[in-house]
């Protein structure tokens, strides 16, 4: 229902020897005419073509086209002002990619989109494709922005082509944990203990993994760690595993469809806490939760990657989103959105679509016109964005507020919350 | 198999010509070229390779045999894990680690099938016995830390490493796999006219028959297992040495076992041919299905939910049955 | 930490997903218990219950149980269709032919959801869901009950129509002895479309009735049909009350499961009951005819 048509979006489109290839090996079977779309590269002015790999169809194809949607929206606005100045106000174009979510065929469209010309990629949403993706570009040489995947282990392999913006499993639990404990020093309340209800998916894996470690040294201890199934339909005996704990904190990370089953469950149970604190919590900073689960939310906290909320340019962008789709900008979306302006700002700066020296100026980004509430994005040795920053948000009269650090808060922290 | 016309001499009443085997060795040979002359063909082959030996794999205990398998990630996913585990963990070379997965699977799949067929287990009733197998080793290697749990197992690029089984370039796994298939169509073909293959049929078509004459169905359908799951691991293998990466979602998964099975469903259950056909046509398809109805999320699944509605509807022999029929009408046609 | 509070809300919120676990399973039980098929398309039909539910509350405002009027002639209609024109033309081929033919059914429907409502969650805002009992510190929610309430009634009503009513002795009598009920004079084919037709029924009004406190998406099923499929076999195939006792007690023993079994490996309860009672009990513990 939220698809939109976008014809200055280049779809999918297959290279003659493609289509030959593909036709000949099951002509019958297929109707020749919807694929029979002729090129339209060669008539047009210059343009410098993007790919993107994400879950398109499959079980995560809502996450997936949010994703396109954020990517669909930077290369609009950049085109809109005019495309990339210093190669004469080239346009951008985006070429789609859908992974299914199956590592194997990241494969098969990386190599396409690299096969087609894309100068650089970005990708993959799911942890797993994007290693398998990664580790292929880096054989082709091809630029590789990660739009959303958290595992640590994408930057840590030495490749020189993986580029990630977003904050990783590791930053985002340190900074969760230093805002919380900065949050609570504020209070003056005092809390010990956190019970933490994770899914047990390698995301909650990791994020609970690096919460344990950080947490004893702002003075907290996690004295129960419950772990769940993301497919499980009733959560009742682990969310009274936690209740049972009787936390000074409850702390939870999961996707979205838990995510909102976990909540509810906390909330008919009674858990009563000094506050619900996502960490990298696919529901508890999405505007869907709230404007589904209403005034329940209210007060609950994530501390996740956002949007740096308080500048015109985010609130721009948010609007744009809003007006071209219909729904608000989720965060993942953001990094999605503010991956296609970092390829950009590179492309301005090496002045050529080779991709050897688009790697090159990508490592030297230093771009502090972005959306996001941090320093300026610089990469490290590794690829990873050194100066990524997750925030703490919270619900607050059913709107999502940043609430720390306080540089870029939008509000003051409630805490504890009001029984 | 270097030289499978003196195999063909030795083989009882399954002779192919000359001629055949002429025509076969040339498009084999040719074969070889293929990386050579169309570079950005090679993935799609290889996928075509490796899931037409999973598929011969699946073939051979329910095409040939007839228990009906809708687990058989389960084998690929153990012969994954045991090669790579032993390559992380203990520096074994995955070429040493192939056959030890083989022999796990096959280890597997024996324990799994003493079980069921001892206890009388057939149709749909194996079929997901084999479905909460795999899904219990699929829930349990998540949880299994020790093998990476959720997040998988990262195997180390260590550039062009033959004797470690990694090839930077893509045209060694299209070669091997080349020659891997060639030897399993090969041993199916042979197995078709040895007597175990013709037990294998004999308990498919009448399992009560079967034993009256004499045959001891329990050991044979064992056998099935165990070859059955040996050549599916062996897939398993090849796919963690090619993509460096494996997690339980892509390899104990069920949507493994459905693209598994599909092929020699598709291609023609109990055929030789049937799981290279069924691959042949399917990976092609699926891939057309999906760049032509890109935008529209769903729609390449929808298709591929109809194809498998009316292969069952009007195809229950899949295509090689299709053929027979066509070539049955021509030989009435000109009688 | 193992308080009686505490297990005593688990075995509460266990019986109260049983039940629907229960209407689901008994649905699934009736096609197979009459036709000797395994319906991998259960998951699917209960999806489109759920988006039935949905989109009446949204677009028409019906209240989501009174919804359960459109749901039982619509997916009482679509189930028959399957059975009448895809199941039909291969009753009598080989056992996994079936398999396959609604696992495709299954592929096509979940897509199909997803190519025309989009991948989103989508949660149904009913002010009722917000209503919880509190028995000092038990807490019962409104709509969960309900669920269970629905469930529970219209199983009754099914095992009702199938033991007092001359349909009832026809499908049973179609069930137990195929070539007897036409010998009869019964209408097999018909007994077989009106059975798949009370399944998808039996789905679509499970699916509605967790509508109000369960996200509705295209792959929403799966989260249910194994468990069906675990509840059918330790309730012995084709054995109704089997199948409806066998829901609550799944629940149940999920619930309990996870107080020692920590996240997905509570499934594994489950999924080893279905292979214990499969291999040493294949009638199920109500002692129903094997299949």
């Amino acid at each position: 229902m939220t698809r939109s048509n976008h014809p200055e979006i280049l779809e999918k489109k297959l290279s003659r020897r493609d289509f030959i290839k593909t036709t000949v090996v099951a002509a019958a079977a297929v109707s020749a005419g919807s694929l029979g779309i002729p090129t339209l590269l060669k008539a047009q002015p210059k343009e410098i073509i993007i790919g993107h790999i994400h879950p398109l169809s499959g079980s995560l194809a809502f996450d997936g086209q949010e994703l396109q949607n954020g990517l669909m929206l930077a290369v609009k606005e950049i085109n809109a002002a005019g495309g990339i100045k210093s190669m004469g106000g080239a346009k951008l174009k985006l070429l789609s990619a859908d992974s299914e979510g199956k590592p194997d065929l990241a494969i098969k469209e990386m190599e396409r989109l690299a096969g087609e010309g894309a100068v650089a990629v970005l990708g993959c949403y799911q942890s797993a494709v994007t290693v398998v993706a990664t580790q292929l570009a880096e054989k082709l040489k091809v630029p590789f922005v990660v739009s959303v995947a958290v595992a640590d282990e994408i930057t840590e392999r030495g490749f020189k082509y993986t580029f990630r913006v977003q904050p990783n499993a590791l930053q985002m639990a340190q900074q969760t944990i230093g805002h919380l404990a900065e949050i609570v020093k504020a209070s003056g309340a005092t809390v010990k203990t956190i019970a933490y209800l994770h899914d047990d998916t390698a995301f909650g894996q990791s994020i609970v993994g690096h919460v344990d470690k950080f947490a004893p040294a702002q003075g907290f201890e996690v004295v129960i760690k419950v772990p769940y199934s993301p497919r499980s339909p009733d959560l009742t005996t682990e969310v009274g595993k936690i209740k049972s704990a009787g936390a000074d904190l409850v702390m939870a990370t999961g996707y979205f469809g838990d995510g909102v089953r976990a909540y509810k469950t906390m909330k008919d149970l009674r858990v009563s806490a000094k506050a619900i604190v996502g960490c990298a919590n696919g529901a508890y900073s999405h505007p869907k939760f709230v404007k589904e689960l209403g005034d329940i939310t209210e007060y609950v906290m994530d501390g996740n990657y956002q949007a740096n909320l308080l500048i015109p340019r985010t609130q721009s962008a948010f609007a744009n989103y809003l007006k071209d789709y219909n729904t608000p900008m989720g965060t993942s979306t953001v990094f999605a959105y503010q991956g296609v302006y970092v390829i950009a700002d590179a492309l301005e700066r090496c002045k050529t679509e080779n991709r050897e020296a688009l790697r090159d100026a990508l490592a030297k980004t230093n771009l502090s016109e972005h959306i996001l509430p941090q320093g300026p994005i610089i990469f490290g040795p590794d690829g990873q964005n050194v100066n990524a920053a997750a925030t703490m948000m919270q619900i607050q009269k059913a709107e999502i507020k940043v609430v720390w650090p306080k540089l870029f808060a939008q509000a003051a922290p409630v805490f504890p919350v009001p029984a | 198999m270097a030289d499978p016309a003196a195999d063909a001499k030795t083989h009882l009443g399954r002779r192919l010509s000359g001629r055949t085997w002429l025509i076969l060795g040339v498009i084999f040979a040719g074969l070889h070229a293929v990386p050579g002359i169309a570079p950005e063909m090679i993935h799609n082959l290889i996928m075509i390779m490796l899931f037409a030996i999973m598929g011969q794999g699946w073939n051979v205990l329910s095409g040939y045999a007839g228990q009906f398998s809708f687990g058989h990630s389960l084998f690929f996913g153990v012969g994954a894990y045991t090669s790579s585990l032993l390559f992380v963990k203990l520096g074994i070379s995955p070429w040493i680690g192939l056959p030890c997965a083989m022999l796990a699977a096959a280890a597997v799949g024996l324990m799994i099938a003493y079980l069921s067929f001892r206890y009388g287990l057939s149709g749909p009733f194996f079929a997901l016995i084999m479905l909460a197998f795999a899904e219990i080793f699929h829930i349990s290697v998540m949880s299994w830390k020790y093998a990476g749990g959720a997040g998988g197992l990262l195997i180390p690029l260590k550039g062009t490493a033959p004797l470690l089984f990694q090839f930077t370039d893509k045209a060694p796994f299209y070669f091997l796999l080349l020659w891997l298939l060639a030897a399993s169509l090969l041993l199916v073909w042979k197995m078709e006219g040895w007597r175990m293959g013709l037990y294998f049929q004999a308990i498919r078509e009448n399992e009560d028959a079967a034993e009256a004459l004499g045959i001891d169905s329990l050991g044979f359908k064992m056998r099935a297992m165990a070859i059955s799951a040996a050549m599916t691991a062996l897939g398993g293998v090849i796919y963690a040495q090619y993509l460096l990466f494996i997690d339980p979602d892509s390899t104990f998964a069920t949507v493994n076992s459905v693209e598994i099975m599909l092929r020699p469903i598709i291609g023609g259950p109990g055929t030789v041919l049937g799981p290279l056909l069924g691959s042949l046509i399917l990976t092609p398809l699926s891939e057309i299905t999906r760049s032509a109805f890109q935008s529209y999320s769903g729609v390449y699944m929808m298709f591929y939910g109809g194809m498998l509605v009316v292969v069952v509807l009007f195809l229950p022999d899949g295509l090689m049955g299709l053929f027979r029929r066509i070539a049955r009408y021509r030989k009435k046609d000109r009688g | 930490m193992l308080s009686a509070d505490f297990i005593l809300q688990a075995v509460i919120n266990g019986i109260l997903i049983g039940g629907v676990y229960s209407l689901v399973a008994v649905g699934l039980n009736l096609i197979f218990g009459v036709m000797k098929i395994v319906n991998f398309a259960h998951g699917a039909l209960m999806m489109l219950g759920m988006y039935i539910a949905y989109w009446s509350a949204t677009l028409l405002s019906i209240n989501p149980y009174l919804s359960i009027l459109i749901v039982i002639p619509l997916m009482f209609v679509l189930g028959a269709a399957i059975q009448n024109f895809l199941i039909n033309p291969i009753i009598s081929a080989p056992e996994h032919n079936q398999l396959l033919l609604t696992l495709g059914v299954s592929l096509f429907l979940e897509n199909l959801a997803l190519f025309l409502w989009s991948p989103d969650y989508r949660v149904l805002a009913t002010p009722l869901a917000r209503i919880n009992y509190y028995i000092g510190d038990l807490s019962i929610s409104l709509v969960r009950v309900m669920a269970f309430g629905v469930s529970m009634a219209c199983s009754a009503a099914l095992f009702i129509v199938l033991t007092r009513t001359d349909l009832g002795k026809a499908i049973r009598a179609a069930s137990e002895e195929r070539e007897g009920a036409i010998l009869m004079g019964i209408n097999v084919r018909r007994i077989y479309f009106i059975c798949f037709g009370i399944g998808a029924a039996c789905a679509g009004v499970a699916g509605a009735t967790i509508t109000p406190f369960f996200p509705v998406y295209p792959h929403v099923g799966g989260l249910f049909v194994i468990t069906a499929f675990v509840v059918v076999v330790l309730g012995g195939m084709g054995s109704f009350t089997g199948a409806f006792a066998g829901g609550l007690i799944i629940g149940v023993a999920e619930s309990i499961g996870a107080i020692f079994l920590p996240g997905s490996m509570k499934a594994i309860v489950s999924f080893s009951i279905f292979i214990l009672i499969l291999l040493f009990k294949p009638t199920g513990i109500f002692g129903g005819r094997r299949g």
